[in-house]
């Protein structure tokens, strides 16, 4: 029998590309093992998307879908966001750098999503998926602008 | 479920206890926040309520 299963292109992450972890081979570098956080470091994290949707021999089906990069985007402004408020409330900038950078890095997360969906041989299929893990990032991060927004009282 | 509100509440506490750590490991009080003029008041306001709308339409596409 065939092989069902698409596999898209690898992603690029963070401008290089996502080698294939090997569980048996012991000289092959999972693909989080290297990200470790401490304060000084450049924000990292690891978002890699791979959904695959097929659909076959089907009428009337309706796919929707989140758009990862949109969400990541907006990941983006929010630390952006934070960063700014921070920026504004202490006037050494450094020490705003350092807070910032101390402060997203308990924040954000290594995050794999994978997602395959098959539909078959259906009528009228309405689906809809979504990268949760960057929902609730965008969501945290989000809590987090509020909070300092209240706190440091700007506005 | 039945305690979101409950959840709601936890995690901004702990957020705001994470924000007051980071705070005081690197010494800083929030005595004297920069004055903003009303314009960048305004500005940051659209700023926050724009994020805020985008990550609210993500999260009800998540509840579909």
């Amino acid at each position: 029998m065939e092989s069902r299963v698409w596999e898209g292109e690898k992603p690029m992450v963070s401008g290089r590309q996502v080698s294939n972890w090997n569980a048996l081979d012991p000289t092959s570098v999972h693909p989080l093992e290297n990200e470790t956080q401490d304060a000084g470091q450049i924000i990292k994290s690891i978002q890699q998307s791979f959904e695959s949707i097929i659909i076959k021999d089907s009428a009337d089906v309706e796919v929707t879908s989140t758009d990862t990069q949109a969400a990541i985007n907006l990941q983006v402004a929010l630390q952006a966001a934070i960063s700014l408020v921070i920026s504004l409330s202490i006037a050494d900038s450094d020490k705003a750098e350092r807070v910032t950078q101390d402060l997203l890095s308990r924040l954000t997360s290594n995050q794999v999503n994978r997602q395959q969906t098959y539909i078959e041989n259906s009528r009228g299929v309405k689906v809809s998926t979504t990268d949760t893990d960057v929902a609730v990032n965008a969501q945290v991060l989000l809590q987090v602008l509020l909070a300092l927004v209240a706190k440091i009282n700007i506005l | 479920m039945g305690n979101n509100r409950e959840f709601d509440n936890i995690s901004k506490k702990s957020i705001d206890m994470l924000i007051n750590s980071t705070f005081k490991r690197h010494g800083i009080s929030l005595d004297k926040p920069q004055r903003l003029n009303l314009k960048e008041k305004q500005e940051l306001k659209k700023l926050v309520r724009d994020l805020q709308k985008g990550v609210n339409s993500l999260t009800r596409t998540t509840k579909k």
